[in-house]
């Protein structure tokens, strides 16, 4: 009886002096809301940095989530926590010898503060982050969400310049997100498992976009794991959102040379991206028409393949339903038809073609070429004149008299836009000659 | 007043007359003590009166100078310092004189009297001429003057501590002594009285035993006294060579060979009392060694300062056969006397501890013996053979016993179902007892038990369990050790196809007409406890089923009405019994979750029949069944709360209980273990309570063994009512404090050295559980001012490099709780402290992984309060 007492008032002791420890997740919970929890847990970061700096365990797992939870507050004090000297520590509890949920936090708190400025990325990127975040995506253990919330993480630090971009890409990042993917598209699609695909997807298109672009060789092993991230079906919901940010890569990567445009066409992707231009939805839809229009930007041949598919059906579809879509959407269409006619030639773009391609002008295409034509963006002005000269040389084929098409764009007042860019030093000349040509 | 007259008086067989007489007595001491002693003296000292009244006047004398409870020790020895001198002297003359009295009665009364001043005294340096008063007597005096003198000597070295009296006199003492031992004495009465002296004054010998030379005299003159022809002497010389023995271990190696050949002698042919010291003796050396073996092999950076001579291993070969002899020295019916002692028993003892010391040695040293002896025709022969075996079970190596445990089981087996003789009988159950109390368990590899011999054993067991009551004792303890070899054996216990058969032959035992022999039932009790503590989820159903059984048997005990008192007893102690069972089972049955739900229907019944138990007596409660109720208090946790209303009186009844202070000691437990089950549930019978435990820490009455745990349930209180407990936090804090300040500097013997830890222990446990219990409280700030003591308290028993490992744990945990709950306000404090920081560090390094482990924490509670 005696040492029974000793073992329970041992115990009951034990529980009050880790109090910080098993109440870690209720304390949580109450504060979350609670601004004077909150501020009173702020006032403790010290003692939160000294305990990450002591051989304790379960006094470092608590402030690590205690951490991790004030970093993801509204205005997360970033700075504090950095200057307190903790972010080698979550770097260190990356490391196999600490739990699971001792990773979570710590892997939340580093991509909080990746998110943060610049200065802020930087110190987790200073303290060795990287490498842990690929032994935790390579580890053979099946924890989706530690996963999820370091593709996640890395996602944030690529996200914050190219030069970030490529760094993360140097540590070889791509292979294990794309092996991560590759591994979890089989069903069933358990919750957390597609919530890990959605993430790696979404890293991956940062991955792809940025100005200057990602090197081509770098990341084009993307492409057969793209190729099926597009035939997810049904492309509703999250698998809806992992499919959009494949088809958004697709676009990133279909901007560019020939050769480029080639990679994606032997990637087989062309059946696919027509047929997902039927879809309903807009941001789908929209990357789709951007990837096409980039490919139309191709040689004959590339063309063809799309064409093959029926690509101009499509196109129709849209713009015939035109109200179905945003603006954006038709634009992109548009955009995309102004590649093909720029690009087309007679033969190529057949007379039932022509036809159709009247009619997708009469319904409205050349009014959003005419809306941006003002564009800050230089690149979207003269994609627009461009379109817009396509349009009125079809025009001039189709109706030798007199081209309706220059009625259409007056009526947009199309003109009268492009003459205030005549005095634009890179594109001045080129709507000049429009001005001179066509206008009225 | 004629002190004569009463003192004959208060020896009358008449009641009347002997009760006017003490009442008389007690009046003059009341009135005037100088004068009651100083009578009470002279009627020691005056040869004219009787000798009845000089022996009551020398009794009366010392009761008024000592008593037993150390309270009442402390109220007399303040008085007797407080006494007039001039009375004082007076006193002491008349005693001194007394020692030259004819009347050897007198003699001896008058130096115990002496001796008792002498311990008030001498420590306040005060009569310092006595020890020379008393040694100049020692040369001139006839014989009996000389040896009340000595004897005298003696009782003063046993009152008063060694660091009392400077080596001058202790040089006198000593010689004095070893004179009136040597051979040239020629009074009989002297020298016997020169050797008991010397006993005593062993401890005064340091010094002398560091010189070679003195050393050699005391040791010459303790051998011839050995060889006495007087057996008193003979005895008392031997009584002393025990005790330098374990005293002057390390000095003895010149004298070993001499000391053996004289304790063979005196074990093979002197009377029984000297021959029992002679085999004392080498138990002694095995309890030194054995002690210095172990702490070798605890920690070989050599703490011990002693080094081991390996005298056991040395001797063996002679010491194993002259022990070995005294087995076949048995007594008829020894079994039946529960007291027994006899050269047979201390030879198997000695023999036992000798296997402890030399470990696989011993073994081919005694399987001849036993080999040659074990079928012998005569009972002696077979007992002795048993006996040697038995003993040699623990030690050696499990490698080295068990192929001889595997040939002699069977043996064993048979031999207790049908040797005809019951001593035969009784050693054999005791020796399977042994074998499974060391050789059966998780900690040997290879099993001595199998599934086909296992039936046996357990039939074999239950059937000698209906045998006489001393047989079948020992084979309750046989099953004891079976059962508890199985315990954590896994899901599965090879006991559990028994399980029924056994308990219900232990219960037979316990209804035995005779169980009240050999304690017996006791026994029986003990193992069914430890075989339902042992038992696997296989056999719960059935613990269950136990449940009812032992309830009706308690509820039998109740129904007796109007018991003498001695029926009375035994009722009490069958309840205890039971009331253990019970506590055993609840413990079992509570610790795992469906057993604990199926159980919660029999709680009320059960707490029912200990509130029925309790009423049983009117002025104290029952032990076991308060035990049993903290049982209780752990399996229903805060559902306890609906019994408080009626138990509560019983528990306030527990804490005033100052006579029986285990009782006492007991409940103070169960407050704890109820506050741990209830939470703040208790705050309605904490001021009750809690005012009583402060009366109790304030008493002085109350046996101090009771005053620690009483500290750790003001921590088991404060950690279930939080900060509820502010209510009593100044009174409690002000017991701790006064506690404390007595409790960092100490000096004494080992056992007040404890007794000090245990305080100290109890008082951090309070501490530790009022700061813990307040934490994260508002009122926190509360304790504030209290931390500047505990910090100084801390640092005090830190310098004292007395504390034990437990005290060291707490204590630093107890730094830990300040910085912890007090956050930066602790912290400067600490930071100030004198030797926290060196305490820390030193606990931080510490072997002992649970300071250790609570080190760590403290520094890191430590360096959170200091963070901000």
């Amino acid at each position: 009886m005696e040492s029974i007492r000793k073992i329970n008032r041992e115990l009951i002791l034990f529980f009050k002096r880790n109090h910080e420890f098993f109440h870690v997740e209720r304390c949580i919970e109450d504060a979350a809301g609670d601004p004077i929890a909150i501020k009173k847990m702020f006032d403790s970061i010290p003692v939160m940095a000294s305990d990450l700096m002591s051989g304790n365990e379960s006094f470092q797992f608590a402030a690590t989530a205690r951490l991790s939870f004030l970093l993801s507050t509204e205005n997360p004090p970033i700075d504090v926590v950095i200057q307190s000297g903790v972010v080698p520590h979550f770097v260190r509890f990356l490391n196999e010898q600490y739990g699971l949920q001792h990773k979570l936090y710590s892997v939340r708190a580093l991509y909080a503060i990746g998110k943060g400025s610049l200065e802020q990325a930087v110190v987790v990127i200073k303290h060795g982050a990287i490498p842990m975040f690929i032994r935790l995506l390579c580890c053979s253990e099946e924890c989706y969400q530690l996963k999820e919330l370091v593709a996640a993480a890395l996602g944030s630090l690529a996200n914050q310049s190219p030069d970030f971009r490529d760094y993360v890409l140097q540590f070889g990042t791509l292979t294990p997100l794309l092996s991560l993917l590759d591994n979890h598209l089989e069903p069933p699609m358990l919750h957390e498992k597609i919530a890990l695909l959605r993430a790696c997807s979404n890293t991956l298109a940062i991955f792809c976009q940025g100005n200057p672009a990602p090197s081509f060789n770098q990341i084009r092993s993307a492409l057969p794991i793209l190729r099926r991230l597009i035939h997810l079906n049904p492309p509703v919901g999250v698998i809806g959102e992992v499919c959009e940010d494949a088809c958004l890569c697709l676009s990133y990567l279909s901007n560019g040379s020939a050769e480029q445009i080639q990679a994606l066409i032997d990637a087989d992707v062309c059946a696919r991206l027509v047929m997902l231009l039927g879809l309903s939805d807009g941001k789908i839809v929209e990357h789709v028409l951007r990837t096409v229009g980039n490919i139309f930007k191709g040689v004959d041949s590339q063309i063809q393949i799309l064409i093959n598919n029926g690509v101009f059906f499509r196109l129709n579809a849209i713009l015939m339903h035109a109200d179905n879509y945003d603006v954006e959407v038709r634009w992109d269409a548009a955009c995309a038809l102004s590649n093909a006619a720029r690009r087309g030639s007679n033969e190529q773009i057949s007379l039932h073609d022509l036809y159709s391609f009247r009619f997708l002008v009469n319904q409205g295409c050349i009014g959003p070429l005419c809306d941006h034509i003002l564009c800050p963006d230089r690149k979207t002005s003269i994609l627009c004149l461009k379109g817009l000269k396509s349009i009125l040389k079809a025009g001039e084929i189709m109706y030798s008299t007199r081209n309706l098409y220059t009625l259409v764009i007056t009526d947009f007042d199309g003109f009268g836009k492009i003459e205030k860019l005549q005095s634009d030093p890179d594109i001045g000349e080129m709507a000049m000659k429009l001005l001179m040509k066509y206008g009225v | 007043m004629e002190v004569t007259q009463v003192l004959f008086n208060a020896q009358s067989i008449d009641g009347t007359v002997r009760k006017n007489a003490e009442e008389s007595l007690k009046q003059f001491q009341e009135q005037n003590l100088p004068g009651f002693l100083l009578s009470l003296s002279g009627e020691l000292a005056n040869e004219e009166k009787p000798i009845e009244t000089r022996k009551l006047a020398g009794l009366i004398l010392k009761n008024a100078l000592d008593a037993k409870e150390q309270h009442r020790k402390f109220e007399l020895v303040q008085r007797w310092l407080s006494l007039d001198a001039t009375a004082k002297s007076q006193i002491k003359a008349c005693l001194l004189q007394t020692l030259s009295s004819p009347v050897s009665d007198a003699r001896s009364t008058a130096s115990q009297v002496i001796a008792k001043v002498a311990g008030i005294e001498l420590p306040h340096k005060q009569w310092p001429e006595l020890i020379g008063s008393l040694l100049s007597n020692v040369h001139q005096l006839p014989a009996q003057a000389k040896q009340a003198t000595l004897e005298t000597l003696g009782y003063l070295c046993e009152e008063v501590s060694p660091d009392v009296i400077d080596q001058d006199q202790v040089n006198k003492i000593l010689t004095a002594v070893v004179q009136g031992m040597s051979s040239s004495e020629g009074n009989t009465d002297v020298r016997l009285a020169a050797t008991r002296a010397l006993y005593n004054a062993l401890g005064f010998a340091q010094a002398n035993f560091s010189n070679d030379m003195e050393r050699d005299y005391i040791m010459r003159v303790v051998c011839e006294a050995t060889l006495s022809p007087e057996v008193r002497i003979r005895q008392a010389a031997f009584e002393c060579l025990v005790s330098i023995s374990s005293t002057y271990y390390e000095k003895l190696a010149p004298y070993i060979q001499d000391i053996f050949n004289i304790t063979a002698k005196a074990v093979r042919e002197d009377e029984e009392p000297v021959a029992l010291q002679a085999i004392e003796f080498w138990s002694s050396i095995c309890d030194e060694e054995i002690d210095i073996l172990e702490e070798y092999g605890g920690d070989f950076t050599g703490d011990s300062d002693i080094p081991c001579f390996y005298f056991i291993k040395q001797a063996l070969p002679a010491l194993v056969p002259m022990l070995l002899e005294t087995l076949l020295k048995q007594e008829e019916d020894q079994d039946q006397d529960e007291g027994a002692w006899n050269i047979a028993m201390a030879g198997g003892t000695c023999l036992g501890l000798v296997a402890r010391t030399v470990g696989d040695d011993i073994v081919p040293l005694v399987v001849p013996f036993i080999e040659e002896n074990i079928s012998k025709p005569d009972w002696r022969q077979r007992e002795a053979a048993t006996y040697a075996f038995g003993s040699i079970l623990e030690g050696p190596s499990p490698e080295k016993l068990i192929p001889l445990v595997n040939v002699a089981l069977t043996f064993m087996l048979s031999a207790l179902t049908k040797d005809p003789n019951s001593h035969v009988k009784d050693t054999t159950a005791w020796t399977l007892g042994r074998i499974f109390e060391f050789l059966h368990g998780s900690v040997v590899d290879s099993p001595i038990i199998s599934q086909a011999n296992c039936q046996q054993i357990i039939t074999v067991l239950l059937q000698s369990m209906k045998d006489t009551p001393n047989v079948a004792e020992k084979a309750c303890g046989a099953l004891y050790f079976l059962a508890q070899g199985y315990e954590e054996m896994g899901p599965s216990s090879p006991l559990t196809p028994f399980f029924q058969e056994i308990v219900q032959s232990l219960l037979t035992v316990t209804h035995r007409e005779d169980a009240g022999e050999s304690r017996l039932r006791t026994a029986a009790y003990e193992t069914l406890n430890e075989v339902v503590r042992c038992s696997t989820d296989e056999t719960a159903p059935l613990v269950l089923q136990l449940v009812p059984v032992i309830m009706m048997e308690l509820h039998n005990t109740l129904e007796g009405q109007k018991l003498s008192s001695d029926e009375r007893e035994k009722q009490s102690e069958l309840q205890g019994l039971l009331c253990g069972c019970l506590q055993v089972i609840i413990q079992k049955l509570g610790a795992s979750e469906p057993t604990k739900y199926v159980f919660m229907q029999y709680a009320d019944q059960i707490m029912g029949l200990f509130l029925r138990v309790f009423a049983c007596r009117s002025a104290t409660v029952h032990e076991e069944a308060m035990l049993a109720i903290g049982a209780l208090a752990y399996a229903t946790g805060a559902d306890f709360a609906k019994y408080m209303p009626e138990f509560y009186r019983y528990l306030e009844m527990g804490l005033q209980n100052f006579e029986e202070y285990q009782v006492c000691a007991v409940t103070v437990g169960v407050v704890g273990d109820i506050s741990r089950a209830l939470e703040e549930k208790i705050v309605p019978y904490c001021d009750g309570i809690m005012t009583q435990l402060l009366k109790n820490l304030s008493s002085n009455q109350l046996h101090r063994s009771v005053k620690p745990p009483i500290f750790s349930c003001f921590g088991d209180i404060a950690l279930a009512v939080g900060e509820y407990f502010e209510k009593y936090l100044m009174w409690a804090m002000s017991a701790l404090q006064s506690a404390a300040e007595l409790s960092t500097h100490i000096a004494g013997d080992d056992e007040l050295v404890e007794y000090t830890n245990s305080l100290r222990n109890g008082i951090l446990e309070a501490y530790s559980g009022i700061f813990q219990g307040f934490k994260n409280s508002p009122k926190t700030q509360l304790l504030i001012p209290y931390a500047p003591h505990i910090l100084q308290f801390l640092d005090g028993i830190y310098m004292e490099k007395d504390m034990d490992d437990v005290v060291m744990k707490t204590a630093i945990g107890v730094l830990g709780d300040l910085a912890d709950t007090l956050g930066s306000h602790a912290g400067s404090m600490i930071q100030q402290s004198v030797s926290s920081k060196d305490f820390l560090n030193e606990c931080l390094s510490s072997e002992d992984l649970m300071i250790k482990e609570s080190a760590e924490w403290a520094k890191l509670a430590i360096s959170r309060a200091i963070s901000v």
